[in-house]
C-alpha cells in the first residue's frame, strides 16, 4: 500500500477555486492579448517579407532587363558597327589600287592611314567584343593540361615571330581545375605579350614556370623584354589602358584585362613584376585558397 | 527582262559598301558575271519563290549558291535561311551566312536551321577581299550541287 497515498476526496473552498479561476481567466486574458500582439507583429514581419520578396523580384526583373539591354547592345555593336569600317577601310584601299596613277604619294599616304585607323578600330571593337561576351559566359571547370596549354598557345602565336631567335621553355606544369578555352586565351595574351616586348632582343627567352605557394599552384610567364614601371603597375591590367605608345608597341589595351578578369573568375589572382629593360614576370593563381 | 537563267550567285546584302566591295573583288576574279543582288530579306524570298517582282523567274532554277547576311530589312537572314531550307524545290541550293557578327548564338542557330557554311566578314580589306575570292572560287567554280 502506498503511505502517501491519501483516498480522502478532495473537497474545495468554492471561493478558492473561484479566485483561482478568476486568476487563470485574467491570466489566460493578457496571454490572449500577447499573443494577439505576437500574430499582429508576425502578420507585419510576413507583410515586410513579402514587401521585401515583391522588391526583391522588381529589382530581379530590373537586373534581368538591364542585361538584355546590355545583350541586345553588345549584339548591336557586333553587328551593326563593322561594316561602315569595313566599307572605309575598303575604299580607301580601292582608291589606293584602282587609282595609283592620279595619287601622289602624300594622298597614298593620307588613304593608307585611313585604312589604318579604321582597321585599327575593328581590333577594338573586336577585342570589346570578347571581353564583354566573357561577362556573359559560364566557366566550365575541367581539369586542365597546363603544359598542353601553354604550348599550344606559343604554337599558335608563332608564327609572327619567324625572323628572330625566340627560345621557349615550359616547365612541370600541375594540371589546373578550369575553362579550357578561357585558360588557352590567358597563354594567348600572356604569351603574345611576351613575344611582343622581346621584339628587339636578338634572343627573346620566355619561359612558363610554376610554384607552389599557400595560395596554391603560382604558373608564372616570364620573358627578357623591355618590361615595365612598376610605378605603373597599377595601371596593367585596366581595360584600355596601355603603358606604351602605339608606334612602340601596337595593341588595344583590352589583352591583359582580358587576362585578369579570366583569372578572377575562376577565383584565382593576378599580379606581375618587372624591371624595365630586364623583362617582366606575370603570375597568376586559378583558384583562392584550398 | 531580265534573264534569270543565268543567276549562279545570289547576294542577299543591305549594305551598299559591302555589295561594292564583294562586286568588285569578284570582278577581279572574273567572277561576277552571273551575279545577282538583291537587298532585303522579302526580296531575298521573292527572288527565290519568283513570287512578288520576281514572279518572271519561274521557271528558271535555283541560283547555284547564296550568299546571305544575317541582319536584313524587313525578313532577317535567318528566316530566310529558314523557308529555303524547308521547302523542298530550294532546300538543296547552298547558303553561305556572311555576316558580321561572330556571335555564338548566330552561328548554332544557322547550322542547326541547316546553313551550309558560315563566315564572320573581316573588318581588315585584305583579308575580306582573299575571302571573297576564295569564296566565289569555291562556290561558283570548284564546288557540285544539284541544280
Amino acid at each position: 500500500m502506498n503511505p502517501v497515498a491519501d483516498d480522502t476526496p478532495y473537497l474545495a473552498d468554492p471561493g478558492l477555486v473561484r479566485s483561482a479561476l478568476m486568476n487563470i481567466l485574467d491570466d489566460f486574458n493578457s496571454e490572449k492579448l500577447a499573443l494577439r500582439d505576437l500574430h499582429a507583429a508576425m502578420m507585419n514581419i510576413l507583410d515586410d517579407i513579402d514587401e521585401e520578396r515583391r522588391q526583391l523580384g522588381l529589382a530581379k526583373d530590373a537586373l534581368e532587363a538591364s542585361n538584355r539591354e546590355l545583350e541586345a547592345f553588345s549584339y548591336s555593336v557586333s553587328h551593326d558597327l563593322q561594316a561602315p569600317l569595313r566599307a572605309i577601310s575598303g575604299y580607301s584601299r580601292a582608291l589606293v589600287e584602282d587609282y595609283q596613277s592620279v595619287l601622289d604619294d602624300q594622298g597614298k599616304h593620307y588613304l593608307g592611314m585611313i585604312e589604318k585607323y579604321g582597321t585599327k578600330m575593328g581590333r577594338l571593337i573586336q577585342d570589346l567584343l570578347a571581353f564583354s561576351r566573357l561577362g556573359r559566359r559560364h566557366i566550365t571547370k575541367v581539369t586542365v593540361d597546363m603544359e598542353e596549354s601553354a604550348n599550344e598557345a606559343f604554337l599558335e602565336l608563332t608564327p609572327d615571330s619567324t625572323v628572330r631567335r625566340v627560345r621557349f621553355h615550359v616547365g612541370r606544369l600541375p594540371p589546373a581545375q578550369g575553362d579550357r578555352a578561357m585558360i588557352h586565351q590567358v597563354f594567348v595574351n600572356l604569351l603574345g605579350n611576351a613575344l611582343k616586348f622581346t621584339r628587339s632582343r636578338t634572343e627573346a627567352e620566355i619561359s612558363v614556370t610554376s610554384y607552389r605557394s599557400d595560395e596554391g599552384v603560382v604558373y608564372s610567364v616570364s620573358d627578357n623584354g623591355v618590361g615595365f614601371d612598376m610605378k605603373y603597375s597599377g595601371k596593367l591590367f585596366g581595360i584600355f589602358e596601355r603603358l606604351h605608345n602605339e608606334n612602340e608597341f601596337e595593341g588595344t589595351g583590352i589583352g591583359l584585362a582580358l587576362v585578369a578578369r579570366i583569372v578572377t573568375h575562376h577565383g584565382g589572382r593576378i599580379w606581375a613584376s618587372s624591371v624595365v629593360d630586364q623583362g617582366a614576370e606575370f603570375h597568376f593563381t586559378l583558384a583562392g585558397k584550398e | 527582262m531580265e534573264d534569270f537563267k543565268q543567276v549562279e550567285l545570289l547576294i542577299v546584302e543591305d549594305s551598299e559598301g559591302d555589295v561594292e566591295l564583294i562586286l568588285r573583288n569578284l570582278k577581279k576574279n572574273k567572277l561576277a558575271n552571273n551575279v545577282y543582288v538583291v537587298r532585303d530579306g522579302a526580296e531575298a524570298l521573292d527572288f527565290i519563290h519568283a513570287t512578288g517582282q520576281f514572279g518572271g523567274r519561274l521557271g528558271a532554277g535555283n541560283p547555284k549558291v547564296i550568299f546571305l547576311d544575317l541582319k536584313l530589312p524587313k525578313v532577317n537572314g535567318m528566316e530566310v535561311l529558314r523557308q529555303v531550307k524547308s521547302d523542298e524545290r530550294t532546300r538543296q541550293i547552298p547558303v553561305v551566312i556572311m555576316t558580321s557578327s561572330g556571335e555564338d548564338r548566330d552561328l548554332k542557330e544557322a547550322y542547326a536551321v541547316g546553313a551550309n557554311s558560315y563566315i564572320v566578314k573581316p573588318v581588315v580589306f585584305d583579308d575580306f577581299a582573299r575571302l571573297v575570292q576564295e569564296l566565289g572560287l569555291y562556290w561558283i567554280v570548284t564546288n557540285r550541287s544539284p541544280r
